[in-house]
């Protein structure tokens, strides 16, 4: 109960820190945006066929934006030592990193509830599946992005210069999800594609499991100074 | 509760930040902690906390390891250290009230609200922590280590900031936890400003413990001197209020951050470098 208790006051107090700031939410959801629009520009006038780089817009510009608030979640921590006041809650230091993971989920999915819409209309692009397999799909790979992110983050945050390293840690690791990403949202815009995107969906699902698992096991670790 | 730090050295990039301190807090005593800056007091501060873990040595609370309690353990602690450990972005209460919970606090408004009256900072509370002065945040810092009512207060410089009404509000407030049971460890430059509070005074200087009196037993000029003897390499003249001689009334009525007093201590730290 204690262990709740304090998971919902982190989770809490990052709502209203993105309340009052808008790091988390605002400048990535803005800069998801403008992603769409170079992407959009970049094109010459008069080419068609715009749907073929549609999978790869969508979550380039969803990975890239959701940089800003990741590395921030940590970062942020490390001023005025307020990561060691979250150390020394009578809890597992575990709490720390499922509600800063958590909360950067819930930063993201409401960037990609905010910014899909945008990339499915200016692509023209019809859903061509059930909204439910969407919001799945974009739920499973922001749970990965965030439980990875949230991981790096926390060992960036102990690094001299963590943030601007931070996205040159994170990728590599992220890449499983960004290939299941993109096979996934191919296989929900070709009919019938499903059934051979399934083991994608495995190593999606094993991928949120490692790497929301480890690092609750070995958190104590990683933020140890 | 009592902690009890056995032998313990703080080794980093093979500098002893901390090297073989052997000291313990007890319950309802209050130890203060003096030495020049670098001298390694806030970090034992943290090894206390169980927050850094010692490179050698032991810390061991009510005589168990540390490492043999659980996470509940440190409900029984109450920190204060020279960074805030507030979040400038929120609110005052708000950073109560997230102090409280995360500590499992009942009431935690209520008790957020309560300690908001008791430092003064009721026409602030809704003002974030940006917007407040030196002395607001380290009132409300106080506050936020005092929230979830501990057994074991380690506080870094709490008279930093604090003008003459609220140091005095302070040294009550510690007078009352220490006849409450709370073992207080005091960090303090000017020490003279707690020294009433003292049951145990002890001296650092480049992570070793060099004294520790009974404070009670000991007069305060005499420590003062003997304070200034280790703070200066022989041959130098000891500098500031320490080894002046210069006692608490002394200090006049701006409390222990008015002009020419605060910076004593940061002199001696200086000596000790050269």
């Amino acid at each position: 109960m204690t262990y709740l208790r304090a998971l919902a006051a982190i989770i809490w107090k990052d709502l209203r820190l993105e309340w009052r700031t808008g790091e988390a939410l605002l400048t990535p959801a803005l800069l998801a945006l403008l992603l769409l629009l170079v992407i959009v520009f970049a094109f010459p006038p008069g080419v068609t066929g715009m749907e073929g780089v549609f999978t790869a817009s969508l979550w380039t510009a969803l990975f890239f934006a959701g940089t800003v608030g990741l590395s921030r979640s940590f970062a942020r921590e490390r001023a005025e030592g307020r990561l060691w006041g979250l150390l020394l809650a009578p809890v597992d230091r575990s709490a720390v990193f499922l509600a800063k993971g958590l909360a950067s989920f819930v930063f993201l999915a409401v960037v990609a509830l905010v910014t899909m819409p945008a990339f499915f209309a200016v692509f023209g692009q019809g859903l061509g599946a059930p909204l439910w397999r969407w919001v799945a799909l974009a739920g499973l790979v922001l749970l990965a992005y965030s439980g990875v992110g949230t991981l790096v983050a926390a060992v960036a945050a102990q690094l001299r210069g963590g943030e601007v390293l931070f996205p040159v840690l994170l990728f590599p690791l992220l890449v499983p999800v960004v290939l299941a990403a993109v096979h996934l949202t191919d296989a929900l815009l070709v009919a019938g594609g499903w059934g051979e995107a399934r083991v994608w969906m495995h190593m999606l699902i094993l991928y949120n499991i490692l790497f929301w698992g480890v690092p609750y096991l070995i958190f104590e670790y990683v933020v140890e100074v | 509760m009592r902690i009890e730090l056995r032998s313990v050295t703080r080794r980093v990039d093979g500098r002893r930040l901390v090297d073989a301190v052997t000291l313990a807090i007890e319950p309802g005593q209050t130890l203060l902690l003096c030495g020049p800056n670098g001298a390694g007091k806030s970090t034992l501060l943290k090894v206390a906390a169980g927050l850094v873990p010692p490179s050698s040595g032991e810390v061991l609370y009510d005589g168990r390891p540390l490492s043999r309690w659980g996470p509940g353990v440190r409900r029984r602690l109450g920190v204060l250290f020279h960074e805030s450990l507030l979040y400038d972005e929120l609110t005052v209460l708000d950073n109560l009230v997230f102090a409280a919970r995360l500590w499992g606090v009942a009431d935690a408004r209520g008790r957020a609200e309560a300690l908001v009256d008791e430092v003064g900072l009721r026409l602030a509370a809704r003002e974030p922590v940006a917007r407040l002065s030196r002395g607001m945040r380290q009132r409300l810092a106080l506050a936020r280590a005092l929230v979830h009512q501990p057994e074991v207060l380690l506080l870094d410089e709490p008279f930093a900031g604090l003008d003459a009404r609220w140091a005095a509000w302070l040294r009550e407030r510690l007078a009352a936890e220490r006849r409450r049971g709370t073992g207080i460890v005091l960090v303090v430059h000017e020490w003279r400003w707690a020294w009433p509070l003292a049951d145990r005074a002890a001296v650092i200087v480049r992570g070793r413990l060099q004294r520790l009196v009974d404070a009670r037993a000991y007069d305060a000029d005499r420590f003062g001197a003997e304070y200034g003897r280790l703070m200066v390499p022989s041959g130098r003249e000891p500098c500031g209020s320490m080894a002046a001689g210069i006692g608490p009334d002394a200090l006049g009525p701006d409390g222990p951050e008015a002009e020419g007093m605060g910076g004593a201590g940061a002199e001696v730290g200086e000596e000790i470098r050269t």
